[in-house]
């Protein structure tokens, strides 16, 4: 009976498979016979691979085909390399066709803008931002969209990187040298207008690129109903300005406008500069440059109460100035109340005022290393608000970023829909109180039944 | 397994914003595999970094002295955390049993940056145990009628008991922190190991790439786990350049967690940054 089992074990073993030639009969035979030949040390090991049987044995390599991903290059991402590179050719000079000499130079805008290298070498001392490579593809593309002469910048500004869950954003800060024209003003004079180009919440044009050096979007101005509606919803970015930002509350607008929105509330509470820098000019609104700031060494500033915030604060109406609806036009003097105006912080207030975040503080400083006595060290703040904005300083520049998700620190519970209107009861008044049958006798009489029509006389008989 | 430098990992991850400072990366190169050797290490590598609220941020560091190994169908991984706050002393975090894990699963907010921190959790005193002895007979009927007026006012229930108050320091919350995210993330380009004869799980010598590498069932959760693409779905965004022959997963569960994969050289890593909580809001975050 063993010898009949050990005889069909052994045919099993010959059996030709369909895609290699030889059986497992052979290949074990192979094997052992190696192994007796050679003796290598740690047979064992080598056995799983069938190492040695390959220098004899015609062992499948795995074709060209297989090792690669089986993904064509798709040319929207060739298009985002040859658009970085194309960031580094320097602006050639138009030749006339006629003579095939060289003109001059495009006409560029001119524009002014930060050290944005420098800044780089700053943030990533305290061990924030992107690769060297990165920022330097982000300073092109920087330069490139100031010296556009259709849009005429006249400053421009890295304002940070935004995730998506289908991309990211490039933001970039700017103000114009033309003002637009302004849009229409509503008839009603009840609704809240957005603020002036240039003042408040838009102070700055914001540009938006989803891949470096490649097409410019100028966002439109925020209105405090975008501000107000984005604070009530918590949502990731796609990555398409076009998309639908499907909340409840619904918010007006899409994702472009949603982006502007959370611009705005990162940018007046985390947009920092060291106390001192600026001062508040006459008219209270303007900031002008401190002659005399003196700056700071590292310890100092990593004290909350040595830096402040740079942009005016955002009141919850959705404005930095406060707006109140024109008073009633009848005369219900007595009744009408003037709202009082939201209070705001002063502008450039210090840091060390700002709420709690989750039982912590709303900023940690960064230091660049832990030996207290090295010189020349640069401060980073980080904020826990808003996890991804940063701001650092070194003597007397200063810069600030934002790379996150576009996303607030807090939780958010989502909004509940408003209750369900009860049904309308037949036979109530408004207040919900039944009428009674004396009640109805107000209504008009019935009217009197239908006489019967001659037709039906006719088919009775 | 992770690049070979760390200098390439944060080239392809800084995208990401995530970016040691120049301090930090200078001395890790040299602390990391110092203490690869300190501790008798088969492999040492960056996990990523907690953010702290007083700016000293925890670097966290995982080793195994052996690789894994396959054990009935289960992956059995000796793995060893360390942290480090200057980036030069990497100390041990030492495992936390399962009631801790519970009780540290209740804390939420900042970590505050020192290790020795000592964070309260209140829980309610069980219920006291009903007494063995019999019950006192009951009364005779006429009593009882006049007894709920009487004796509600003598009868005192006994003052609730104290909730139990239980110490739970910060480095056991990190420890905490890194196991949830690890559990969650993890990500590994499937087939990348396998198992050798010795049951071990050891990286693939014919691992010959992905085939669909923009897709998500192309990563797994560790060494046997399961395909991404099983998990809540939204909860991983993942790009795919065609051009670089470089895939970048994102966790939106645990946002700061970024994986990276390059196509070319077969080669992946992975980080996380950030405070070590979970995205509660998450499914109203999603489009």
């Amino acid at each position: 009976m063993a010898a009949e089992k050990a005889k069909d074990a052994i045919t099993f073993l010959k059996k030709t498979p369909d895609v290699l030639d030889s059986t497992v009969y052979d290949h074990l035979v192979d094997i052992v016979g190696k192994i007796l030949l050679n003796k290598p040390v740690g047979a064992v090991d080598l056995l799983e691979t069938s190492y040695m049987t390959k220098k004899d044995f015609t062992a499948p390599t795995p074709t060209p085909s297989q090792a690669k991903p089986l993904i064509k290059q798709k040319p929207k991402d060739t298009a985002k390399a040859v658009a970085v590179s194309e960031l580094f050719i320097p602006p050639q000079p138009e030749i006339d066709p006629d003579t095939g000499e060289a003109g001059d130079l495009p006409v560029a805008n001119e524009y002014t803008t930060e050290n944005v290298l420098g800044d780089a070498a700053l943030f990533a001392s305290v061990g924030v931002g992107f690769s060297e490579s990165e920022w330097y593809s982000i300073m092109l593309t920087l330069k490139k969209l100031g010296e556009d002469t259709v849009k005429e910048l006249n400053t421009v500004r890295f304002f940070g990187k935004f995730f998506a869950t289908g991309g990211e954003y490039y933001v970039f800060e700017s103000t114009l040298k033309n003002e637009p024209e302004p849009p229409p003003e509503s008839e009603d004079p009840y609704l809240m207008p957005p603020e002036e180009f240039g003042t408040g919440a838009n102070s700055y044009t914001y540009w938006v690129t989803t891949k470096l050096g490649g097409p410019y979007t100028q966002l439109p101005d925020v209105t405090p109903t975008m501000i107000t509606q984005a604070r009530k919803i918590k949502k990731f970015l796609t990555g398409d300005l076009k998309a639908e930002v499907t909340a409840y509350p619904v918010f007006p607008g899409k994702e472009a406008e949603y982006l502007r929105a959370q611009i705005a509330r990162i940018a007046a509470t985390t947009t920092i500069c060291p106390g001192g820098f600026f001062a508040v000019g006459d008219d209270e609104v303007t900031l002008d440059n401190n002659e005399e700031f003196a700056p700071l060494g590292a310890a100092a500033m990593s004290e909350t109460a040595n830096w402040s915030h740079r942009y005016a604060h955002i009141k919850d109406q959705g404005r930095c100035v406060w707006w109140a609806p024109p008073p009633p036009e009848e005369e219900e003097e007595e009744e009408y109340e003037e709202p009082t105006p939201e209070a705001s912080p002063a502008l450039l207030n210090s840091l060390d005022k700002d709420t709690v975040v989750n039982g912590g503080t709303a900023w940690s400083a960064l230091k660049s290393s832990q030996i207290p006595s090295l010189p020349h060290q640069t401060v980073g703040m980080r904020s826990n608000l808003w996890p991804g904005a940063y701001a650092v300083c070194l003597g007397d520049k200063f810069s600030n970023v934002y790379i996150g998700w576009g996303v607030k620190n807090e939780r958010l519970p989502p909004t509940m829909p408003p209750v369900v209107n009860e049904e309308w009861l037949p036979f109530t008044d408004k207040e919900g109180v039944k009428i009674t049958c004396q009640e109805l006798t107000d209504l008009p009489p019935p009217p009197p039944p239908p006489e019967p029509e001659e037709d039906e006389e006719e088919e009775e008989d | 397994m992770p690049f070979k430098t760390l200098s390439q990992t944060f080239e392809l991850l800084s995208g990401s914003g995530f970016l040691l400072s120049n301090e930090q990366k200078a001395v890790v190169d040299f602390s990391l595999p110092l203490k690869k050797t300190e501790a008798n290490l088969a492999e040492l590598w960056l996990w990523g970094k907690l953010v702290a609220l007083d700016g000293r941020d925890y670097l966290i560091a995982k080793g195994t002295t052996e690789p894994p190994c396959v054990f009935e169908g289960k992956l059995q991984v000796d793995e060893k955390i360390y942290y480090s706050q200057d980036g030069v002393n990497w100390l041990d975090l030492a495992p936390i049993d399962e009631e801790m894990a519970q009780r540290a699963s209740t804390l939420t907010g900042f970590l505050e940056g020192n290790p020795g921190y000592i964070y309260i959790v209140e829980e309610p005193a069980p219920e006291p145990e009903p007494s063995d002895e019999p019950e006192p007979p009951p009364k005779p009927a006429e009593e009882e009628e006049e007894a709920p007026e009487g004796d509600a006012e003598e009868a005192e229930e006994p003052p609730p008991p104290e909730p139990l108050r239980f110490e739970i320091t910060e480095s056991a919350r990190i420890r905490f922190m890194v196991e949830v995210i690890s559990f969650s993330t993890n990500v590994i380009p499937k087939g990348f190991y396998s198992i050798t004869s010795k049951n071990e799980l050891a990286p693939n010598v014919l691992f010959s790439g992905l085939q669909y590498p923009d897709k998500l069932e192309s990563y797994i959760h560790g060494g046997l786990g399961a395909p991404l693409s099983e998990d809540v779905q939204g909860s991983w965004t993942i790009q795919y350049d065609t051009f670089r022959g470089l895939a970048t997963l994102r966790s939106l569960m645990f946002p700061g967690y970024v994986f990276v994969f390059k196509s070319d050289t077969n080669e992946f890593d992975a980080l996380y940054f950030g405070t070590g909580e979970a995205n509660k809001d998450m499914m109203f975050m999603l489009a």
